[in-house]
């Protein structure tokens, strides 16, 4: 409960922040539309020459670039800014006011700055996949929806690990600024169902980075493509990732030596 | 004759102070190379997975691995980070440090580029040669004469990004938003210079806009001279470095001019 009043009052510091720059706010927004724009031109391009892409249909292609633009704008909105405060506050000693304030330290370094207007993607993402459902006439049933809400938590609790654990290393290397544009490259194999990749590089997406739970399972658990031991999989992973990753924050805080120290 | 030593001097100069940098930061070089790679491994990705065992408008397997590694060599040989120095110079005024010296800063901005590529094309050529060597769909089966032309393709490339970027830089003198204008561009970019697939993939109004544009001379057109694909002999050729040739001059013009409104209008920190 406390936990939720919390965070209640980081959204409304961030809110205020934001209201403070709202030039910024409107030409930002004017982005967002122009990249998910351009990926959609992407995505007609490939099927300009194909009716299919790895399996998947061009609006099923569609449902799965809004769940990959939603996931994106969830990154932006709070892993990518808080997870580069955790680099800077490592660097420069300010992590010891974190760790005696009265909570726990994972959640505050997590939930403590959100960037409002990438909700915008978000947003946009999540219409983009209605209205692909729409036209492929495919509303998912209940138990299809159920099973999105439940894999799509998944996903998120799985990048959110994953950011955590690449920024945790900032505790021994300081440069991890670096990692964060590689993830994000690396990110963008997401764009497209996990069937596209063959040989060691499906292996490596769907385990090691594991692009098929992010992205290929919520948009399949919508089209009606997932199995029930598909999404059993996806949530078991979520889980061991987030155990992990919270083991190696625990684990990475009793070596800390602070500035002070 | 002495103003040429002169001259060469200060660039082997340049170059050795990025050289050093490049150096100091090797680990950063990496990674930030080894992402830029992904984006042409996920595009040849797809490609191979709509082909599968056919081709498509011409293209067969091969020549889409092909492809998209010239893609990845070119476009890491020719791209530029030019704007985000620049503004950031521009914005905090550090600019100026650069303007007192004896060099013009744009030279700054060549010394870098050229530092910096040779690292690229030291780590990616060979790191090719050997692939090769191991799976042979990786070979290239162009004549010598299409990569001397490659060559000469990438240069002018490579000074038209150069310019390109500079020019882009260079609004920051008029606005703190240069670096998203640029982001725009490189959206379209991505497109028309056949990053995301050769431009005979797409439909033929944009290809031709791509062509006549300073967009398939980028990327599109040494990649296609490197792999072979350009077979049409001196007609399909020589009219692709003309229009390289046209930009490259229209974009210098574009930036003489650019660069003297701006200096005028540059009031930096403490001026």
């Amino acid at each position: 409960m406390k936990y939720v009043r919390l965070f209640r009052e980081f959204v409304r510091a961030c809110l205020v922040e934001e209201f403070e720059y709202r030039a910024n706010f409107a030409a930002n927004l004017l982005s967002t539309v122009f990249w998910l724009a351009m990926a959609v031109l992407t995505v007609q391009l490939y099927f300009y020459r194909s009716g299919q892409v790895g399996g998947w249909g061009y609006y099923e292609v569609m449902v799965l670039l809004g769940i990959f633009n939603a996931v994106h704008g969830f990154i932006e909105f709070f892993l990518q800014p808080n997870m580069s405060r955790l680099v800077s506050h490592i660097r420069k000693g300010t992590l010891d006011f974190v760790l005696t304030k009265p909570v726990d330290s994972q959640f505050y370094i997590s939930f403590r700055h959100l960037v409002f207007w990438r909700l915008a993607d978000v947003l946009l993402g999540l219409g983009l996949v209605v209205y692909s459902l729409w036209k492929l006439d495919a509303m998912p049933t209940v138990s299809q929806a159920f099973m999105f809400l439940i894999v799509f938590l998944a996903s998120l609790v799985v990048i959110y690990s994953l950011w955590m654990g690449m920024m945790i290393l900032s505790f021994w290397a300081v440069k991890v600024d670096n990692l964060s544009f590689l993830f994000s490259s690396v990110f963008e194999t997401a764009r497209f169902p996990v069937t596209v990749y063959k040989g060691v590089l499906k292996f490596v997406l769907t385990y090691l980075f594991p692009v098929a739970f992010i992205t290929t399972y919520p948009a399949a658990a919508l089209i009606g493509k997932l199995t029930l031991y598909q999404a059993g999989v996806s949530l078991a992973a979520a889980a061991i990732f987030f155990a992990l990753v919270r083991w190696f924050w625990k684990f990475a805080l009793r070596r800390y030596a602070s500035a002070s120290s | 004759m002495r103003a040429w030593q002169l001259f060469w001097n200060k660039y082997k100069a340049l170059c050795r102070v990025e050289w050093a940098v490049l150096l100091a930061y090797r680990s950063e070089s990496v990674i930030w190379m080894a992402g830029a790679l992904i984006q042409p491994l996920v595009s040849l990705a797809v490609w191979l997975s709509i082909s599968s065992g056919g081709s498509v408008a011409g293209f067969n397997a091969h020549d889409y691995i092909v492809y998209f590694l010239g893609v990845l060599l070119v476009d890491r040989l020719t791209s530029t980070w030019d704007v985000w120095d620049l503004d950031a110079n521009i914005q905090d005024g550090s600019l100026s440090s650069k303007l007192v010296r004896p060099f013009h800063p744009i030279h700054w901005s060549i010394a870098q580029n050229l530092v910096y590529k040779m690292f690229f094309a030291v780590v990616l050529i060979p790191a090719w040669l050997v692939l090769a060597w191991i799976f042979p769909a990786l070979r290239l089966e162009a004549s010598p004469s299409l990569y001397v032309l490659a060559v000469l393709a990438i240069l002018l490339s490579s000074a038209q990004r150069l310019l390109i970027g500079f020019e882009f830089g260079l609004l920051a003198f008029w606005t703190n938003r240069a670096t998203a204008i640029y982001g725009l561009y490189e959206g379209l970019h991505l497109f028309l210079a056949g990053r995301l697939a050769p431009l005979t993939m797409f439909p033929e109004w944009v290809e031709m806009t791509a062509r006549w544009l300073p967009f398939y001379g980028a990327v599109g057109f040494p990649v296609e001279l490197l792999t072979g694909k350009l077979q049409g002999g001196a007609g399909a050729i020589l009219p692709n470095f003309a229009v390289q040739f046209a930009w490259l001059l229209l974009l210098y013009a574009v930036y003489r001019w650019e660069w003297r409104q701006g200096i005028k209008k540059f009031g930096a920190v403490g001026g």
